[in-house]
């Protein structure tokens, strides 16, 4: 396998919210990767810290949040300590598609307003007069399959369709996402014919342009489509990664394995039972494992000690007890 | 005897700028013990027609019927508690639709007082903490406000407060749009179960095919106000017949071959669903069908039954009419 360049690189990264009275310790120590032209998937439910994630990268965090310990390379620089190259990163580099669009847009500005906004900063050193901007806008609008794309640029949010206003908002990041676009649930409030389209979309671009991709979702069937590696994440921590296939196929940790039977499928009127309990209150977390007040194979050591993520095969990482070193070292498949 | 017979149901909304058909003449029946699952996009008329039923909206034309009884004209508040009590609803929020300033046990008990009049409040507590424990929630829950709960939880307050009147039709309105899978599990099994236990029958209202599959006994697809297919759940997945039923199934995602085995041919979506304001003419779907004749843009098409093993197969598609014919002509 000849060198693969790395493009982002997430550091054992802890975040944490300040509340009037509390702290949220949200983020517990998450590393990733992903190299260029690689398209990976973060996978949790809701309240997992994927969302918590994604703004970090960018730098997007509200006031209360805080970056604690760790850190997030860009291309081997550090984005965290160097804001100059975070703006320019955030400039001609990384895109983000946000969840919702109505709440993306803002009502009172039109589509044309809105592009120009993104257009004026991407474009600063080139001089570009305004009919260029427009025409660049276009183009973008052209690019996500819009009608009409002059109607469009003239009409405020409201008047749009949902998956029109996606288009927007996508057309929006590819504005910027010249190496790299994160997706955050990009199709959670849309219809399945909908959704449907704008996933064609996003795969047509990401595609055409050989971009990286981060797509964060709780929908399965969505992420097993789209990417090639899948990180789950559970409680602000990643709990289970490796190549999307084999984990579909043998999930290894307790909660991804109840997280997949618990999925309705359309081939049986079976379903699992779901997990029992709640996702962690973050002000006062578990101990140890996160997870392991409703892991029903919780054991001493999993309320006293972090699990490890340890490779279990080629492409396929663990961080639970029930996989710890003793068996590894059985089996010889340790690192 | 059906428990709700819905016959050429009509509801118009007048607005300032037209008259929008939310629901456009639809029939459909639902028999005791079983689940209907009303199947769309956002703006299909599935929550209108709902709400109909509920007395939310009063009908337009056409006749709604619980039990033989006339109900489409009568608005909820007009309603005798008696038949209030023997239709109840689930929404689709719980963050929305559960009192934040109340905890569990007030919102239930709401229900309760004025449903089951006579009953002492230790009665009342008898009854409510035998009900959570039949829906499985446990009753440390019970001095808790809806924002302490997490969404799973929230979602089967919300139906044990629909179940304390006792009634005999429960109308699901996207129960699981709003929760992550392992809630989802959750609500879906003690749906399941009390359905069994009690025979209640359920109006599901949904777009998600894969609750369908695990809920439903027979499915009807909504496409701007109109019923375009009807079958039951089995046949439904084995044999869908209208092309938008094929696009809505080959749009979802799959996790294994064996579900990819199942959708029909991929018919890639496209397009998006017009403002009921003005419908397309002829068949509503013409503009968005790979599969769109002359015929479809000018004429409505007919609703065809098709025989199969679990009872009528119906379905409005042009694409039908001439094997139907052929099939009468050899008959």
């Amino acid at each position: 396998m000849s060198e693969i360049e790395t493009l982002l690189e997430v550091k054992d990264l802890y975040v944490n919210y300040k509340s009037y009275w509390y702290i949220y310790k949200v983020l517990n120590g998450v590393s990733l990767k992903i190299s260029k032209g690689e398209k990976i998937g973060i996978l949790g439910e809701s309240g997992a810290g994927k969302t918590t994630l994604l703004k970090s990268i960018l730098g997007i965090l509200p006031p209360q949040g805080r970056i604690v310990k760790g850190d997030i390379l860009y291309k081997g620089r550090s984005l965290i300590h160097d804001k100059k190259y975070l703006n320019e990163v955030r400039r001609s580099s990384i895109g983000m598609i946000f969840q919702d669009p109505l709440a993306s847009l803002n009502p009172v500005f039109t589509v044309k307003e809105h592009l120009l906004d993104v257009l004026k900063v991407v474009y600063k050193d080139h001089n570009y007069k305004e009919s260029d901007l427009i025409s660049i806008a276009t183009e973008l609008l052209k690019e996500v399959m819009l009608p009409d794309v002059e109607r469009v640029l003239n009409s405020y949010p409201f008047q749009l369709s949902g998956g029109m206003r996606q288009r927007v908002v996508i057309a929006m990041a590819l504005a910027s996402a010249k190496e790299l676009l994160l997706a955050d649930e990009p199709t959670t409030n849309l219809d399945v014919t909908i959704q449907d389209q704008i996933l064609r979309l996003i795969e047509r671009l990401v595609n055409e342009k050989n971009l990286s991709l981060i797509l964060v979702s709780h929908a399965l069937g969505l992420l097993f489509r789209m990417v090639n590696t899948l990180y789950v994440m559970y409680g602000g921590e990643i709990i289970e990664y490796g190549d999307a296939r084999k984990i579909l196929k043998e999930p290894l940790h307790p909660y991804t394995k109840m997280l997949l039977i618990s999925a309705p499928r359309l081939t049986s009127s079976k379903i699992g039972e779901g997990i029992k309990g709640n996702p962690p209150d973050y002000r006062n977390p578990p101990s140890g494992c996160r997870f392991h007040p409703r892991c029903p194979f919780a054991m001493d050591i999993c309320k006293k000690e972090k699990p490890k993520l340890i490779r279990i095969g080629p492409d396929h990482y663990v961080a639970c007890h029930l996989y710890s070193t003793s068996d590894l070292e059985k089996t010889g498949s340790g690192i | 005897m059906s428990i709700l017979k819905v016959e050429d149901l009509k509801k118009y909304f007048i607005v300032p700028q037209g008259v929008v058909r939310a629901v456009d003449g639809i029939d459909f029946s639902l028999e005791e013990g079983e689940t209907l699952a009303l199947v769309g996009e956002s703006g299909s008329g599935k929550t209108t027609t709902a709400h109909v039923v509920m007395g939310f909206y009063t009908a337009t034309s056409g006749s709604v019927k619980y039990r033989d009884i006339e109900i489409g004209y009568t608005p909820i508040e007009k309603r005798p508690l008696e038949l209030r009590k023997e239709i109840q609803i689930v929404f689709q929020d719980p963050a929305t639709s559960l009192n934040p300033k109340k905890n569990v046990k007030d919102i239930i008990d709401t229900a309760i007082k004025i449903h089951r009049k006579g009953l002492s409040s230790v009665e009342r507590l008898k009854f409510m903490l035998s009900l959570l424990e039949h829906i499985g929630l446990s009753e440390d829950l019970l001095f808790k406000k809806p924002h302490e709960l997490g969404g799973g939880e929230k979602q089967l307050v919300a139906l044990a407060r629909a179940l304390a009147p006792g009634p005999r039709l429960l109308i699901l309105d996207e129960p699981t749009s709003a929760l992550d899978i392992s809630a989802q599990a959750r609500v879906l099994n003690a749906l399941k179960k009390i359905q069994e236990e009690r025979k209640i029958s359920y109006l599901l209202i949904t777009h998600d095919l894969g609750v369908v599959r695990n809920l439903a006994t027979y499915v009807a697809i909504m496409y701007l106000g109109k019923i375009y297919e009807y079958a039951h759940v089995d046949e439904f997945f084995n044999r869908p017949l209208h092309p938008y039923t094929q696009m809505l199934l080959s749009s979802i995602p799959t996790l294994t071959e064996e579900e990819e085995k199942l959708l029909p041919q991929r018919i890639l979506s496209r397009g998006e669903i017009p403002s009921p304001m003005n419908p397309p003419s002829g068949c509503r779907f013409h503009p968005r069908c790979p599969f769109a004749m002359d015929i479809c843009k000018k004429k409505e098409p007919p609703t065809m039954i098709i025989k199969s093993e679990h009872g009528s197969h119906t379905v409005k598609c042009w694409l039908y009419v001439n094997a139907h014919e052929r099939n009468l002509n050899k008959a």
